[in-house]
């Protein structure tokens, strides 16, 4: 079981395999209260990764241009930006996550001196108001 | 022990019994209340395994929660009937009856470790029709 995740529309593409990713979370998340079904729903993507600096700087750093996205101030209109997260296993995209307007919730990087490499955590929400543009689709077939 | 699970609305599908692990029933009343209630809600959390497909079979109707999930309020299909039958040794043990359930939370969780992902189904009966709800049980399948 593979994830990638690929972040649309900053001034670089963000984008991370299955080499890089350990473990993603999807929710839709309503008050548990409620009597009955509520409007305000939050729909948004956790993913945990290691850090892989690139050997030689052959490949563009993706945990460092997720670092700058998070420091993006809300003026900015790229603070929002399309991310998509795919599921995929036995060659089939079980699941895959699309948030247009997603912004950063939650980022952390953890680096050490005794691991090899660090690790990352990504929590991203799609803007509330639009929620109707989020796409679940899956079941198809993936190479 | 097995459980087959029913969800009617706009496009019925059902749970299949190998993605199905757990299911919890609660009835939910105020801890402080003084006499009875009549704030008595009641919930269903369905936890199970999001498989992929092999051999050309079918994909799971796991997604079909994912999109249940996010139903608008606005729209008459965010409620749904929800059956849940546990089965076991020939006997339906019991049998959940939901008839205007909606969704509370929804969660997927997958891991590089695990070979299957996990979803967290969490639901509720709208609460002025708490009366249709029926717990049933103890009869030959």
């Amino acid at each position: 079981m593979g994830f990638r995740l690929k972040v649309t529309g900053g001034p670089e593409d963000i984008a991370f395999d299955e080499r890089a990713i350990v473990k993603a979370e999807f929710f839709s998340d309503s008050p548990n209260d409620s009597n009955a079904r509520a409007t305000d729903v939050a729909l948004s993507i956790k993913v945990w990764g290691k850090m892989l600096y690139s050997l030689g700087g052959e490949e563009a750093d993706a945990t460092l241009n997720v670092a700058k996205w998070s420091q993006v101030p809300s003026e900015k209109a790229d603070c929002y930006r399309s991310a998509q997260l795919d599921i995929v296993a036995a060659s089939q995209i079980v699941r895959q996550y699309t948030l247009p307007d997603a912004f950063v919730m939650e980022y952390k990087e953890e680096l050490a001196d005794e691991t090899g490499v660090g690790t990352f955590y990504l929590h991203v929400k799609q803007k509330k108001d639009q929620n109707a543009a989020v796409k679940l689709d899956g079941g198809f077939g993936a190479e | 022990m097995a459980f087959r699970i029913k969800i009617e609305g706009q496009e019925p599908f059902d749970i299949p019994p190998e993605c199905t692990k757990s299911v919890q029933f609660t009835t939910e009343i105020p801890l402080d209340s003084n006499a009875r209630t009549k704030d008595v809600g009641t919930g269903l959390v369905i936890i199970g395994k999001i498989l992929a497909a092999t051999d050309g079979d079918q994909d799971d109707s796991t997604r079909k929660m994912a999109l249940w999930s996010v139903v608008p309020a606005e729209k008459a299909d965010c409620y749904r009937k929800v059956t849940i039958e546990l089965t076991a040794a020939g006997v339906i043990e019991r049998k959940y009856h939901f008839p205007n359930a909606f969704v509370v939370d929804y969660q997927e969780k997958y891991g590089d470790v695990d070979g299957t992902g996990t979803f967290t189904l969490a639901l509720r009966q709208k609460k002025d029709k708490f009366a249709n709800v029926t717990v049933e049980g103890g009869y030959p399948a």
